[in-house]
């Protein structure tokens, strides 16, 4: 008995010992890759999470549940961008989408960095801002839709003014958490040492608050983006919150995942080749010894 | 020498009052407060926790307002910062995002310096302060006792007509502190200029001053001052066993301790 037992645990050790050893085979096979080509390695471990939704939508497409127009292919959603490639619509979309993105996202850090300076370095402005700020961060930017139609009229601005608004407080309280969490004698000291006023904030409030404020900036856009999408579909006339909104129309069900594909994909472009990278090299360059 | 107002640091009758956030009641923390430092003499303040020795150094500094009374260094009344007054805080306060020469350029940057003799000027401070070698290094890539050279380099850097450092090495370990004490009076004594050492070490204070301002509990003023008639140059390894030492030291002591005691009996009573 102990020895069938025995045996029995010595096989199962010696398999776990054995899946370890393949664990560990896999592991290196992967360190040297990450090393000898970073850049397909990168690539590769980033598509293949997507790959597998798209193998399983494929696949759900494929019993046919619904209806082809109402739940599309892949193929025929890829030929549908390849059609609205080719005669440059979707171009248009994206780009007037990304003009209002870029217009609404910079008057919000326009504006909240240097109230966000102001009410992080003085108490008075602090007391004064913070009750009035902290009932508008309340309502979300589309809450505002109704009246930047009205005030605005239906169009571009009024989509900006919907992104500024989203844009604008995640930056502002961002601004604020990064200047408040600087040590009191590293400005103490910038003075000892001869700063102005204009000194110390731009050497050294701006740059202390900046992994923060990128956070904020991040947060900012994301914000935006989803708030541009939700405004397009209500405001105007172009842009791919537009495109996904008018589609349902003529049941384009392909026209609308097409554009989610693409603002998915924009975003994560985006986020990750160009905010990640910036808040990572802030952050590592600014070390532990920030607080 | 203390005869010559119009040069080092003249305290007439300072006064400050602030109000408690929590009881709204008056405290007078510093009061009739009157002390003079020679040009190029290194005096240490002393005194019990609390009595507002770091209060005074800020005012000093210009970076809170006094109450009452005046301040002048080389003759120029203090009213607010200004990088005549260096000074060297307890958690260095260095700029994470720059590195050991671009901490030490910052005042000489501001001055209009041009960037070669900035960079000049900043190697050989970092080399004075023995941090030759570690001019790119960013401040999280250097010890404590490192970063304190780098913010004692930079303070120096910009030619102060007073230091002002505020219990400079007491975050640092013993033999650390007792190595950073014998690089300041080396690069004291090779160059001497007004220095304010706030402390409540009285090791330290003995070993680096020519004279300790014993302060009394609050409201702070200058009850004694103990002249430090200890050769030059002080290495710990000789006044370690020099008996003047240990006169010194049991001195200030005695005088700090009958501040305390008083603070003691005031709050019995």
């Amino acid at each position: 008995m102990t020895g069938a037992t025995g045996t029995n645990l010595g096989e199962i050790a010696g398999r776990v010992r054995g899946l370890s050893a393949l664990v560990r085979a896999i592991y290196r096979v992967q360190i040297v890759l990450k090393r000898r080509i970073p850049l397909i390695y990168a690539l590769v471990t980033f598509l293949f999470p997507l790959a597998i939704i798209g193998g399983v939508w494929a696949f759900l497409a494929s019993l046919e549940l619904y209806p082809d127009y109402l739940f599309p292919s892949p193929s025929k959603v890829f030929a549908k961008g390849v059609e609205m490639s080719l005669s440059g619509e979707i171009f248009r979309h994206i780009a007037a989408s990304m003009f209002r993105l870029s217009v609404g996202f910079v008057a919000g850090l326009v504006l909240a960095l240097p109230l966000g300076i102001l009410i992080g370095v003085n108490r008075t402005a602090s007391a004064l801002f913070m009750p009035p700020v902290t009932f508008f961060q309340a309502i979300p930017g589309l809450a505002w839709v109704p009246l930047a139609i009205l005030w605005l009229g239906l169009g571009p601005a009024a989509v900006i003014f919907i992104i500024f608004n989203s844009v604008f407080f995640p930056i502002l309280f961002n601004t604020i958490l990064g200047i408040r969490s600087i040590p009191e004698n590293m400005p103490n000291a910038a003075l000892c040492l001869g700063a102005s006023p204009w000194v110390l904030v731009r050497g050294v409030y701006l740059p202390g608050a900046l992994p923060s404020i990128v956070a904020g900036v991040r947060l900012g856009i994301g914000y935006g983006w989803r708030a541009l999408i939700g405004g397009e579909m209500i405001a105007t006339s172009t842009g791919l919150g537009f495109m996904i909104f008018d589609a349902r129309q003529f049941l384009g069900t392909d026209v609308v995942i097409l554009g989610m594909v693409v603002i998915g994909t924009l975003w994560l472009v985006l986020d990750s080749l160009i905010l990640r990278p910036i808040e990572k090299r802030t952050v590592i360059r600014w070390g532990t010894v920030r607080g | 020498m203390s005869t010559q107002p119009a040069t080092g640091v003249v305290v007439r009758g300072l006064e400050k009052v602030y109000v408690d956030p929590e009881t709204a009641e008056e405290v007078v923390a510093i009061r009739d407060l009157d002390l003079d430092v020679p040009k190029n003499e290194f005096v240490s303040i002393i005194g019990p926790s609390g009595c507002g020795k770091t209060t005074f150094l800020h005012i000093l500094a210009g970076l809170r307002h006094s109450t009452g009374g005046s301040i002048s260094v080389d003759g120029k009344v203090v009213t607010k910062p200004g990088a005549d007054r260096g000074m060297v805080f307890q958690d260095y306060a260095l700029f994470p995002w720059k590195t050991a020469t671009e901490n030490v350029e910052f005042g000489l940057k501001i001055k209009g310096i041009p960037p070669r003799e900035r960079r000049d000027a900043a190697n050989q401070y970092l080399k004075m302060v023995g941090l030759d070698g570690f001019q790119r290094k960013y401040p999280r890539e250097l010890s404590g006792g490192m970063q304190q050279r780098v913010a004692l380099a930079r303070a120096l850097a910009n030619k102060p007509a007073v230091l002002l450092m505020d219990e400079p090495f007491g975050s640092l370990d013993a033999l650390t502190r007792s190595n950073l004490q014998e690089l300041l009076m080396r690069v004291w004594e090779a160059e001497p200029l007004t220095v304010v050492f706030v402390t409540h070490a009285v090791d330290e204070a003995a070993f680096l001053s020519s004279r300790v301002v014993v302060l009394s509990p609050r409201p702070a003023r200058s009850e004694r001052i103990v002249t430090v008639d200890l050769p030059r140059p002080r290495r710990w390894a000789e006044l370690a066993s020099n008996p003047r030492m240990g006169e010194l030291r049991e001195e200030i002591l005695t005088l700090v301790q009958a501040r305390d005691r008083a603070v003691v009996a005031g709050e019995a009573l």
